[in-house]
């Protein structure tokens, strides 16, 4: 338990009211004020004060559901920064994008965003792949599985709603071929099974200005409504959703016993 | 490590450590300090309890003994009668709240009595009146937010447009001129004998994309997937299902053709017969 070597200058620092309003407690010299430290802080608090060894056997649990979390963080930050220099028009979102390559200082960032996309498509399945492998799904996990299910799909869906914001042709296309899947609902597309089931008086409810597709695309065909409407659900609104269970599934871990504890 | 009152500054870290340490020497130097007194009392040192006790008892102060010696000392002396035992308090009656709850089944075996369960179920109580009342709030909030969801313009162009007078257009050409801001070619061909002039759409009935007039090889091909449709939109070649799709055509009252978009009219469901996909020539 002995002090180790601190200089005056690092103590008076340690000692000043903004050090101390800042950190809670003094760097911690004993086991006890070690878990203190981490339990009280809310950056550190997010990772457990100690795991289990077993936690870090990358052949158990290859830590792809790590890595596809550090991607996410990646996408988010290169995300933001690229949307400084990106306008969701017709008029503009073509050139933005090739403005972001030729003009931007960091030409890299939209290239860096795209591939951590299509990395993190791949991790996301080979951590479920792994989740499956290590019949990590089991009682008490099942409802972390159906959660990460989700994530799943909305992962997939900010590849989809992304695909578009380039707007060029394989964009366009991409989109329009991808939502016409929708028209063909059962019951709620206008060229679905069923569409009739919803009309009042002769007149349907469900046409190509009423149906799911249509609610999707907020027009007819794929146009700068559409833009618009991806960007929003591409930048905020799946990410939203996708923060808010992505916490809900780390909570899960460490509540079920803990990553790849025994079952 | 209390940081409150923090006086001495610098010195406190170090001096903390060293208090620590001061204080249990403290408490070790006050022990021996305490026993020191007894010490001359006691002509052997020993330290067992017996003898404590012992050395103790023999001073003119008494010292701590059993209770059987105390019993025994008294020994005979009457005591103060002991105190007569109260009966305790019989037990109050359980308060509303703490009360099981009667079961309400067996009241809606009937119509009125079924409006009572549930209205009980919903309003019975200010507690469940609330619960009602934030999921109506939120079930009104969803089914709004729906609805918000659905835009109410549609920024399209109008569908109904006229692109200039029938003579214009020649026998067997496709006009390719109104492609690009319509998504229609006017063709002046055949169908089925007839001469007609007929408005074709320019999504492809495969998947959606945008075919192209080739000239040369006078077949309509699809960029995508290739298919080809021949000049009357009929499909002979590539994955279309089916032939191109018309749209309805008139001519106006200026003598304009006029073509109206929001009509289509599809050859597979023999809706090309009806007058109003062609213009007879």
């Amino acid at each position: 338990m002995a002090a180790p070597d601190r200089s005056p200058l690092g103590d008076s620092i340690r000692n000043s009211q903004i050090w101390k309003s800042i950190f809670r407690h003094p760097a911690p010299l004993d086991r006890r004020n070690r878990i203190v430290v981490v339990l009280t802080n809310f950056i550190l608090h997010l990772h457990p004060v100690s795991i289990k060894k077993q936690g870090i056997a990358l052949s158990f649990t290859w830590c792809m559901g790590g890595v596809t979390f550090f991607l996410f963080l990646a996408e988010t930050i290169t995300g933001v920064l690229l949307m400084f220099y990106y306008r969701p028009t017709l008029e503009w979102a073509y050139q933005d994008i090739l403005a972001l390559r030729d003009v931007a200082s960091l030409g890299i960032l939209r290239e860096l965003h795209r591939w951590g996309a299509h990395a993190m498509v791949i991790t996301v399945w080979l951590h479920m792949y792994r989740v499956f492998l290590t019949g990590s799904y089991k009682p008490p996990r099942e409802f972390n599985w159906v959660i990460g299910v989700i994530l799943l799909l909305l992962t997939l869906l900010l590849s989809f709603t992304g695909y578009l914001l380039p707007w060029d042709q394989l964009a366009i296309w991409a989109v329009t071929v991808g939502s016409n899947m929708a028209r063909a609902t059962p019951f709620l597309g206008y060229e679905g099974p069923g569409q009739a089931l919803f009309s009042v008086g002769g007149i349907d409810m469900i046409t190509s200005a009423s149906d799911a597709r249509f609610m999707l695309l907020g027009e007819r065909a794929v146009g700068e409504v559409t833009l618009n409407r991806f960007y929003i659900l591409h930048c905020i609104a799946i990410p939203l959703a996708v923060a808010f269970l992505l916490a809900i599934h780390f909570w899960r871990v460490r509540k079920d016993g803990g990553i790849s504890g025994p079952l | 490590m209390a940081r409150a009152g923090d006086k001495a500054g610098a010195a406190k870290p170090a001096a903390a450590p060293a208090a620590a340490k001061a204080k249990p020497k403290a408490e070790a130097k006050a022990a021996p300090a305490k026993k020191k007194p007894e010490g001359p009392k006691v002509a052997a040192a020993r330290r067992d309890t017996a003898s404590i006790l012992a050395a103790a008892r023999k001073g003119d102060k008494p010292g701590p003994i059993t209770k059987a010696e105390a019993a025994k000392q008294q020994g005979g002396k009457p005591k103060a009668p002991p105190k007569p035992k109260k009966p305790a308090p019989p037990m109050p009656e359980k308060p509303a709240y703490a009360k099981a709850v009667v079961d309400e089944g067996r009241r809606a075996a009937t119509k009125a009595g079924l409006f009572a369960t549930i209205g009980s179920a919903l309003f019975g109580s200010s507690l469940r009146t609330g619960f009602t009342a934030l999921a109506s709030t939120a079930g009104l909030a969803s089914l709004s937010v729906a609805r918000y969801m659905f835009p109410n313009i549609l920024t399209e162009p109008p569908s109904r447009f006229k692109v200039g007078f029938p003579d214009a257009f020649s026998a067997g050409v496709v006009e390719t001129k109104f492609k690009a801001q319509f998504g229609i070619w006017v063709v002046k061909g055949e169908y089925q004998g007839e001469a007609q002039l007929f408005a074709l759409s320019t999504v492809c009935t495969h998947l959606g994309c945008t075919p192209n007039w080739l000239e040369a090889e006078q077949k309509f091909k699809c960029p995508c997937h290739g298919s080809g449709f021949y000049k009357d939109g009929i499909n002979f070649e590539g994955p279309a299902p089916r032939p191109l799709e018309r749209y309805a055509i008139r001519i106006a009252d200026d003598g304009q053709v006029e073509i109206d978009k929001s009509k289509k009219f599809q050859e597979e469901m023999g809706q090309w017969e009806d007058p109003n996909s062609f213009v007879s020539v």
